[in-house]
């Protein structure tokens, strides 16, 4: 029996009509028509579905839809207003380094980045290892991912 | 000659933002909320080898929301494949391997359709199966898994066909040269070994998803999360219908690496039968249960060495264990010879034989035959080198090939930069350098490999370059963007072409409505082909400028020039006109409405289009001899310093180089990229990634935490990761670029094996080189 | 898989619906191992009941005792970043470290982690080296039962349908105890351990002679298993090599891995029970001396 949920995403509410048993990956591609959030293993091994989820990083494809109510959910739609030159600092370090190739892992790549840089303005090219180990990439072998994000820390430290 | 502004530079990569940002569609994204949509599912085949008895659909029929059950009956009668037709849509009377598709529903919900699966009562009767591809190639195997082999069309390569030596070989790959027997009694040394490597898939992000929409005149629009034309043919083939009726797209691939199409044929079966849009998403242990795999090959090699360091005969039998149909079996077997020609072979002799097993199948995966070749002969020059008291890398100096000589196949070789790579990577990983001296248990070593990889002569591109009035260059093509930089380095060409900044260049692809016929993005060849029918598309279309401009400025078209959307004189540049004067606004008798008209006076538009091709000579079936069977070869030299465990077995790849000859380096941050990205599949394939099989044939790791990809953990990263290009130019390649996408993991294992050996003793002959097997080595060193 | 999701705001709510739908329901914590289960219909729950709305689970307390009390829900990351955890208790913080990512270790919790039962879980492990306790909350009240004795296969614990568990009770920690938890993997955390162990050991004040020690293995036994011989060679003995390298073969003796994981064949699991008890004890000691 489907039942009628409110989200909350990127600061805006949704309604959305979902079967209890569905994940969060799924309801913010299907039902929300958010369609960054990728799946790709729905086994919590590969981070391409990766959101914040009251500002922690979380693998939404095995999340329950239904405990994300009354959560703050952010994706990667909500970092970047739709203006080219608002994008957030760690998208324009993808761009600018290279780091992006397929583009599948990225938008999940970002938001654990994102994860981190929140937690840790200056991390060390080891700790950005370590907290993106989750995120799985088959195209770049992280070499520019990780410049990437070591360089978003750089500015957003230069600008505070 | 003018200087260049937009090729060679770093350009920002064209879908960048898209990416970034969530925008980027890929086939994932299609048909989304798309009401009527129908949902697929296919039912796999739980048994290796097993005839089907009966299917009883009846109870997935009535559940609610399914509107199609689909089996065996319903689909086409003949079979079809990539070089050989031996598969039907669905199994017909028997199942070949676990994955081999049984059925297909299609319901209203993802759920419905998976809950019908469920219910669809399949009975079989077990077969003895085949795992082993030594025992399956027999003459007297007593187990046949294709009776009508011998009755099998071959649409292409059909040569390969012949000399099969058992009723499960369909395929034999022969390459001679000289005469090895004598060339061995020449020798004075004479090294054998046995190499063995095990299934590896492309495992790209984006899971394998079709969508198919029914048109009203009977023809099809789908949507494949896969490349356009190289899935186009066999589609057409498959269901015995012209190209005009199944009209392919895709969007961004969510990576490819060589992948097929595996979901489409099915979504279509249901599209056409139900009448309904289809869309089917594969999970993730689908990708892996019916997705191609790379070949599995056994190599036994044999060389004869001279006391002076040559190689003076090479031998090779290699047996591919391909699976329960061809597919791309037989084309990645043959194209596997392609790997030998980077050294001087005067007596060579290569068998290559495809056998039928109850395995899943294989095919093209980012090497396509090569990779895993190279995993054996540059082990084997490691070894060579060792047993002549000789320096690594001066052995293959000694022995790699030089401009104008003759390869082992016939061909004259050209553009290689093999040498320069391998005294760049040895020089930058240290090899000479003495080894860092052991920490406890810690044994550190380097290795080097050189790998190659050849971009096929026998393939066409086609391209149409459309000049809008409003300056606009539209070029439209047929190749795939699977995040290797494709688009960018088509508008990077167009805009060099035109000399306008990038942003005027506006790519289409990905409809094989709209876009003209291309071989598609593999076997490295974008850049060449795509990127010379490009160039010769935006000559013709400027031909057709300086005709109209040329009685405009009263000249003759030969002395125009364009640049920025200006045509221009060559000797008096203020004599100009602007792209938008050619057109028929800009007409005299142009008054009322046709200031609006967005064509020329006549001629219609100003549409440049242009094919090229390889011209191929032909490929002696009995020697593998040809004049040009091979477009061009990449060459690349990777170094990789190891750290090994003795106590664990346990690899870390501590600092890793690559120094690759791209002829041409179009874009250098998108080719450091694809160095990079090919050494972190590469040292996959090398450490972590292998498929495991229970002895009934079931695949035990269809999934991301027993397959085990590369994380961030396993790729050296900043300093310790240096990727450098040389450039020999290919005389056919545009500006004299070659490719580089799937070299970049070619030398990779191998060059870690041979670290591994230099750090402990131990060789590893079987990939990948787990923790168990390098433990192992050492113990029984 | 089809299922009804139930939300509870407190303990008896939760009772309540386990009893009333004993059997065929279960609870949902963190999520990462059940929803990858029900996916792959290992189970198929008619009620799934997540207890994360209940509030007052999520707690990591350190008594008088110097003892330590555990919420269920407590997350694998906060366990990871307590800093009074790592002073304190270092090797569960350690532990929690080494499971998985940071986006598994934000949701999932203790609680799940040990009722989810694998022979290789981080916090078992650790948690049974430091003799902990269980405390299970059921429709007649709540009982008690030593960690150890908690698991009873591979998925199994001692939890009834209409139970769950109610907080973990650490006991205080000898200050001469030491220990270390070594995951043995081929890409590190983010696999699942071909083999880990923890070994505790609490050295006399000379610092030289052991007086206790525990060593846990896991992935090879239906559940965490106390290598009790290899404990046996250590207990009231002077630490040295020769004594190191008898108890990890005791371990690795003790040790009886399924034949036929994909993860590690027998002989190379016993191997590394081997190698790598030696290893932790090498690793405690040195720092032990120090």
């Amino acid at each position: 029996m489907k039942k009628l949920i409110e989200l909350q995403i990127n600061g805006d509410t949704y309604e959305v009509l979902i079967e209890p048993w569905w994940n969060l990956a799924r309801v913010l591609r299907e039902q929300v028509g958010l369609t960054g959030t990728k799946i790709s293993c729905e086994t919590g091994d590969c981070g391409a579905c990766t959101v914040l989820i009251d500002g922690k990083a979380v693998k939404s494809c095995l999340y329950p839809a239904m405990r994300a109510r009354g959560k703050e959910i952010v994706t990667i739609e909500g970092i970047s207003p739709n203006r080219k030159d608002e994008l957030h600092p760690l998208q324009e370090a993808f761009i600018n380094h290279f780091a992006v190739q397929c583009g599948y892992c990225t938008p999940g790549m970002i938001m654990t980045a994102k994860a981190l840089l929140d937690e840790n303005p200056k991390p060390t090219e080891e700790q950005v290892k370590e907290y993106l180990s989750g995120n799985l990439c088959r195209c770049t072998g992280y070499v520019k991912i990780i410049e990437a994000v070591m360089a978003a820390a750089d500015k957003t430290e230069a600008e505070v | 000659m003018t200087e260049l502004t937009t090729v060679g530079k770093s350009v920002i990569k064209v879908d960048a933002f898209d990416k970034v940002t969530g925008k980027a569609k890929y086939a994932s994204e299609e048909g989304i909320g798309v009401p009527g949509m129908l949902y697929g599912k296919v039912l796999f085949s739980p048994f290796a080898h097993a005839e089907i008895l009966k299917i009883d659909t009846s109870k997935a029929s009535r559940l609610r929301g399914v509107r199609a059950v689909l089996t065996g009956k319903e689909t086409p009668k003949q079979r079809s494949g990539m070089m050989i037709d031996d598969r039907h849509v669905l199994c017909h009377e028997r199942v070949r391997f676990v994955g081999d598709a049984v059925a297909v529903v299609a319901a209203d919900s993802a759920d419905a359709a998976e809950e019908a699966l469920e219910l669809i009562e399949v009975e079989y009767r077990e077969l003895p199966a085949l795992f082993d591809p030594e025992e399956a190639m027999k003459p007297d195997c007593p187990v046949i898994l294709h009776q009508d082999l011998q009755k099998y069309t071959r649409p292409i390569y059909g040569y390969l066909g012949r000399d099969l030596p058992g009723p499960n070989v369909h395929t034999h790959h022969k390459v001679r040269k000289g005469d090895v027997e004598r060339g061995f009694k020449e020798a004075d040394l004479i090294i054998e070994n046995r190499f063995q490597n095990d299934r590896i898939i492309h495992c790209q992000l984006e899971p394998f998803n079709a969508v198919c929409y029914p048109e009203s005149d009977g023809s099809i629009t789908l949507w494949t999360s896969g490349r356009l034309y190289i899935n186009h043919g066999p589609l057409c083939r498959a269901f015995g219908m012209p190209p005009s009726k199944i009209r392919l797209r895709n969007g961004y691939l969510g990576a490819s690496f060589g992948t097929t199409a595996r979901p489409e044929r099915f979504a279509a079966l249901a599209a056409m039968k139900t009448g309904k849009p289809v869309k089917m998403v594969y999970t993730r242990e689908e990708c892996f249960i019916d997705g191609l795999n790379r070949l599995p090959k056994i190599i036994y090699i044999k060389d004869g060495l001279k006391k002076d360091g040559t190689i003076v005969a090479r031998q090779l039998k290699v047996i591919v264990n391909c699976g329960a149909y061809a597919d791309h079996g037989p084309l990645t077997i043959r194209n596997g010879a392609f790997h030998a020609s980077q050294y001087r072979l005067p007596n060579y002799k290569w068998d290559a034989y495809g056998v039928y097993t109850n395995e899943p199948c294989v095919g093209p995966v980012r090497g396509f035959g090569s990779a895993e070749a190279l995993w054996a002969t540059e082990q084997q020059m490691d070894i060579d080198a060792e047993a002549l008291g000789m320096d690594a890398v001066e052995f293959r100096l000694k022995n790699t090939v030089d401009e104008g000589e003759i390869d082992v196949r016939g061909q004259k070789v050209h553009s290689i930069g093999a040498k320069e790579c391998l005294r760049k990577a040895a020089d930058w990983i240290g090899l000479d350098e003495p080894a860092r001296p052991p920490e406890g248990r810690i044994r550190f070593g380097k290795g080097i490999a050189l790998g190659n990889k050849y971009t096929m002569a026998d393939t066409a591109s086609a391209a149409v370059v459309k000049v809008h009035v409003d300056g606009t260059i539209e070029v439209f093509h047929g190749g795939d963007e699977c995040g290797q930089g494709l688009n960018t380095v088509l508008t990077q060409i167009a805009a060099e072409d035109f000399r306008v900044s990038p942003d005027k260049i506006k790519i289409v692809w990905g409809d094989s409505a709209r876009v003209p016929y291309d071989f598609g993005s593999a076997s490295s060849r974008s850049t060449l082909y795509i990127g010379n029918a490009v160039r010769l598309a935006g000559q013709d279309a400027k031909r057709q400028i300086f005709e109209i401009a040329g009685p405009i400025l009263k000249t003759a078209p030969g002395n125009l020039e364009t640049a920025d959307g200006i045509v221009f004189v060559k000797e008096f540049p203020e004599e100009r006109l602007t792209f938008s004067d050619l057109f028929l606004p800009a007409a005299r008798e142009a008054r009322g409405a046709l200031k609006m008209a967005a064509c020329l006076e006549g001629g219609g538009e100003i549409i440049g289009k242009a094919t090229f091709w390889g011209h191929p000579s032909a490929e002696d079936t009995e020697t593998g001899q040809g004049e040009k069977l091979a477009m061009s070869y990449d060459y690349g030299v990777q170094g990789a310093e190891v750290a090994v465990d003795t106590e664990t077995g346990m690899v870390k790849v501590l600092r890793f180089c690559s120094a690759f000859d791209t002829g041409r380096t179009i874009n250098p941050k998108m080719c450091e990229a694809q160095l990079e990205g090919g050494a972190g599949m590469g040292i996959g394939s090398a450490l972590y990634e292998g498929f495991v099989f229970s002895d009934k044939g079931e695949l035990l790791n269809p999934n991301l935490h027993d397959y085990r990809i590369c994380s961030t953990q396993q790729v050296p990263s900043g300093e310790k990761m240096k990727s450098m290009t040389v450039e020999d130019p290919h005389q056919e390649g545009p500006f004299g670029a070659k490719g580089i996408g799937e070299n970049a993991m070619c030398p990779t294992a191998p060059a870690i094996a041979n670290a591994i050996y230099n750090a402990t003793g131990a060789r590893l002959t079987h990939l990948p080189m787990t923790p168990e097997r390098v433990l192992k080595a050492i113990k029984e060193k | 898989m089809r299922f009804e999701y139930l939300e509870p705001e407190s303990i008896d709510e939760a009772l309540a619906m386990l009893s009333r739908y004993r059997g065929k329901s279960k609870i949902i914590a963190g999520g990462t191992d059940l929803m990858l289960q029900m996916r792959y219909k290992t189970i198929k729950p008619e009620y799934v009941i997540d207890i994360t709305r209940i509030p007052g689970l999520d707690y990591v307390t350190f008594d008088d005792n110097r003892g330590l009390k555990i919420g269920p829900l407590t997350t694998i990351r906060d366990l990871e970043t307590s800093l009074e955890l790592r002073e304190k208790y270092p090797i569960i913080a350690q532990a929690a470290g080494q499971l998985g990512s940071v986006a598994i270790r934000n949701v999932a919790t203790v609680g799940g982690n040990l009722c989810n039962a694998l022979p290789s879980a981080e916090t078992s492990q650790v948690l049974v080296a430091l003799s902990s306790e269980v405390r299970i909350a059921g429709p007649g009240g709540e009982r008690s039962v030593p960690l150890e004795d908690f698991f009873t296969g591979v998925g199994k614990t001692v939890l009834q349908p209409d139970e769950l568990l109610r907080e973990i009770v650490v006991p205080g920690l000898d200050p001469g105890a030491s220990g270390t938890y070594i995951k043995h993997s081929p890409r590190g955390p983010i696999d699942l351990a071909i083999v880990n162990i923890t070994v505790l050991v609490t050295m006399e004040r000379d610092r030289k002679t052991c007086k206790d020690a525990k060593i846990v293995l896991g992935a090879v036994a239906p559940t965490p298993l106390r290598a009790r011989n290899g404990e046996d060679v250590l207990k009231g003995r002077k630490i040295d090599e020769a004594l190191i390298d008898q108890a990890a073969q005791a371990a690795s003796d003790e040790a009886n891995p399924r034949r036929g994981s994909i993860r590690g064949s027998f002989e190379y699991k016993k191997e590394m029970v081997r190698v790598l008890t030696a290893r932790a004890m090498r690793e405690i000691t040195t720092k032990g001396v120090e």
